[in-house]
């Protein structure tokens, strides 16, 4: 018989693995995601996003494969009529749409799916809407996540790591960024961005101004975050015998500090994406967001919330759905994380 | 205590005028300016050039920007109905003198913005003033008389709002957090999930459709209205039609606003609550044999209390926000739709007044916390 690890002796490794407990080397990532897979929601969550996020990325493909129709096309019946506030069912038979091929217009065949949630009421896939939708959120998200993780972290670190007049400065002009009201500036600006000449077209436009807007006026609470994190771990012993060891700034903050003062960066991060996502559907809702034809949540669940008092329900309740639980499974993982990245909790075996 | 103060005041008043610029800019990059809708109606044309001229639209920016500055903070109209204003603020600085001399109570704070506050408001209410904040250049009057005309209704709408997310959010976090893990508290978390989760104009659409227009067709009876303040007929009602007319305008706008902080409230108060319920101070007065009931009312529920008001501080910038959405959902008469009209039209002086009425609110409210905080909390100190 040979011993699987000349290191140990077969002894320790029998009395071990008779206590049942195992001798394998348990690294931070085996306990983060054990923890993390114990939280259903969280898990729930995960999955729900990488499937949102799938098929918000291949909306164009599925568009060009037939699968689903043009989010901005009316679509028709095969008497040429308009089918505005069509109710949800299950087939598409003679549902068309029009479209201008040679400088003449055709009748195209709808895809199976186009009334699948109901037409809106300009005739106009609610299905297909509801996909594209999620791009806009998905868009302000991540560039609003990316911008604030980044801001905040840069400012937090230089404020956190050099005490005295870097710090009292960079402090001050958050607190002032914080003293912003962020709803009011937001919409002015929303309304003022198509207006500024300046600007390339897709931020005048597109989700990526509203984006941007977003990730600069919310990077307050994360710098925040981050320089209390630094203050206190750059008094630890780690960091002393790391300077002592000759090591230079940069590298205590990038190999030192930064790496355990990640978890409440990528916490604080998520919550951030899910705030930005309900703010762009506020702007959107309000009329300040992304421009129309583009389709966003917010914007479909405001003309759907005019349609669902007449009765027709499904354009407000479709988009609706998507929106809260995109926003609930952000925050759900977040929630997730917050527990799977404390490194003070422990693992009760049961 | 007082020097602390007035460090936050002075900051305050850095970020007033930092909103003010930035909002300022902003508007001046519009594409065709304030006069463009104006320029659309054939009959205005003759004086266009006036009212440029008038509106000081002619100017430079950085010029328009100090005129506003100037009328904006100085009073147009200043005068005393009589001789109250003088007592009070004579009464407040003798006070604060006092208080800052011989009072070493960890009330202090409190109590010199109590007896600002007060009288301010003595001499407020006593007294003429009027600033000049401009004409709407929509035509909608005097923007000063304005502002004031619809605060009311915002106020109206957002004490209910945040009365009935303290008065059912707090106790409801106290009791998750006394029977933790029980059915209640599992429920409890999951629903403050779902509500953190929901835009606002979901909850207001949602409610309005369901408890409005629903409701009133399956019952045949209006209970909840879907829009406005009251009803057409109000002033012809008996007292307690009047009441119940304000109650079913008032209530859907105020739980849309308010659902989403309840649920903030109560996750907030409820961890900080089993902080407290872990404690080693509460292990002792259990030991040493108190009733349940007084170990929680008596030692855990002060000190639990304490992170929920700042937590009300930082809530207030959402509820404004919440407002204005709130507002033009239900069509309410309020601040929040004003500023809709307003930036929808371009409206330069009133959209200035409105987010600067907001930042001041923001400020104050903010300096007010961190001072009760303090008084709350007698580790907490100001230097």
């Amino acid at each position: 018989m040979t011993d699987p690890d000349p290191g140990i002796s077969r002894h320790a490794v029998d009395l071990a693995e008779a206590e049942g407990l195992s001798i394998e080397p348990v690294t931070q990532w085996d306990l983060f995601s054990k923890r993390l897979r114990r939280h259903k929601f969280a898990m729930i969550s995960t999955f729900f996003l990488i499937f949102l996020v799938t098929v918000v990325l291949a909306a164009p493909a599925m568009q060009n494969a037939g699968w689903i129709d043009d989010p901005t096309k009316n679509l028709f019946d095969d008497n040429e009529r308009i089918m505005r506030n069509i109710p949800p069912r299950a087939s598409s038979e003679n549902v068309f749409y029009k479209k201008v091929i040679d400088g003449r217009e055709v009748l195209l065949e709808a895809s199976p799916t186009a009334l699948i949630m109901g037409t809106d009421t300009l005739g106009r896939s609610v299905f297909t809407r509801v996909i594209y939708g999620g791009r806009a959120s998905l868009i302000v998200g991540l560039v609003a996540g990316f911008l604030v993780a980044s801001l905040g972290t840069i400012v937090g670190s230089l404020a956190g790591f050099y005490p005295g007049g870097v710090d009292q400065s960079l402090m001050r002009f958050t607190d002032l960024v914080l003293g912003l009201p962020l709803l009011p500036v937001a919409i002015v600006v929303g309304r003022i961005l198509p207006e500024i000449e300046f600007l390339p077209a897709f931020i005048r436009q597109g989700p990526f101004g509203i984006a941007m807007l977003l990730g600069l006026l919310s990077w307050g609470g994360l710098a925040r975050i981050v320089r209390a994190e630094f203050l206190s771990l750059r008094e630890k012993e780690f960091v002393e015998a790391a300077r002592a060891a000759g090591a230079g700034d940069s590298r205590i903050v990038f190999r030192h500090i930064l790496p355990n003062a990640m978890s409440p960066i990528i916490v604080q991060t998520t919550l951030v994406v899910g705030a930005a996502i309900v703010i762009e559907a506020a702007l959107s809702f309000l009329g300040f967001g992304v421009k129309p034809p583009t389709p966003t949540w917010g914007a479909m669940v405001s003309q759907g919330g005019r349609q669902a008092v007449r009765g027709f329900w499904w354009e407000m309740v479709f988009s609706g759905t998507a929106l809260v639980s995109t926003v609930l499974a952000i925050n759900f993982l977040g929630d997730g994380l917050r527990d799977a990245l404390d490194p003070t909790q422990t693992i009760e075996r049961k | 205590m007082l020097a602390y103060i007035i460090r936050r005041l002075v900051y305050g008043v850095i970020t007033l005028l930092a909103l003010s610029m930035i909002v300022f800019s902003l508007l001046q990059m519009t594409g065709g300016g304030p006069l463009d809708r104006l320029k659309l109606n054939p009959r205005m044309g003759p004086y266009i050039d006036t009212l440029t001229e008038l509106w000081g639209l002619d100017q430079p920016a950085w010029r328009q920007y100090l005129t506003w500055l100037k009328n904006y903070t100085t009073p147009e109209t200043i005068a005393l109905q009589n001789v109250l204003p003088v007592i009070a603020i004579g009464a407040a600085i003798g006070l604060t003198v006092l208080m800052a001399k011989f009072m070493k109570s960890q009330w202090q704070g409190l109590l010199v913005v109590g007896v600002w506050v007060l009288a301010l408001w003595i001499a407020i209410s006593n007294t003429t003033i009027k600033f000049n904040w401009g004409t709407s250049f929509s035509g909608a009057g005097d923007v000063w008389n304005l502002v004031f005309s619809r605060a009311g209704a915002t106020f109206r709408l957002g004490l209910t709002a945040l009365t009935l997310a303290l008065i059912i959010g707090v106790p409801l976090g106290i009791y998750q957090a006394v029977r933790q893990y029980s059915f209640f508290d599992q429920l409890g978390t999951v629903g403050a999930f779902f509500a953190f989760s929901t835009p606002i104009f979901i909850i207001g659409i949602g409610l309005q459709i369901v408890l409005a227009l629903y409701l009133e067709r399956w019952t045949g009876v209006k209970i909840f209205y879907v829009t406005g303040m009251n009803s057409p007929g109000y002033s012809d009602l008996s007292a307690i039609g009047k009441l119940v007319d304000t109650v079913q305008h008032l209530v859907l706008p105020a739980v849309s606003i308010a659902l989403i902080s309840l649920a903030g409230y109560a996750r907030f108060q409820r961890s900080s609550m089993l902080e407290v319920l872990h404690s080693d101070y509460l292990r002792t007065a259990k030991a040493k044999g108190l009733p349940r009931r007084k170990v929680i009312v008596k030692h855990a529920l002060r000190n639990a209390m304490i992170p929920v008001v700042t937590l009300v501080s930082l809530d207030l910038a959402f509820m404004i926000g919440g407002a204005i959405i709130t507002e033009s959902i239900f069509g309410w008469p309020g601040i929040g739709r004003l500023y809709i009209l307003a930036i929808t039209t371009i409206d330069y002086p009133l959209v200035m007044a409105i987010v600067m009425v907001i930042g001041m609110g923001l400020v104050l409210m903010n300096i007010i916390a961190d001072i009760l905080y303090g008084v709350l909390d007698p580790r907490v100190r100001y230097d």
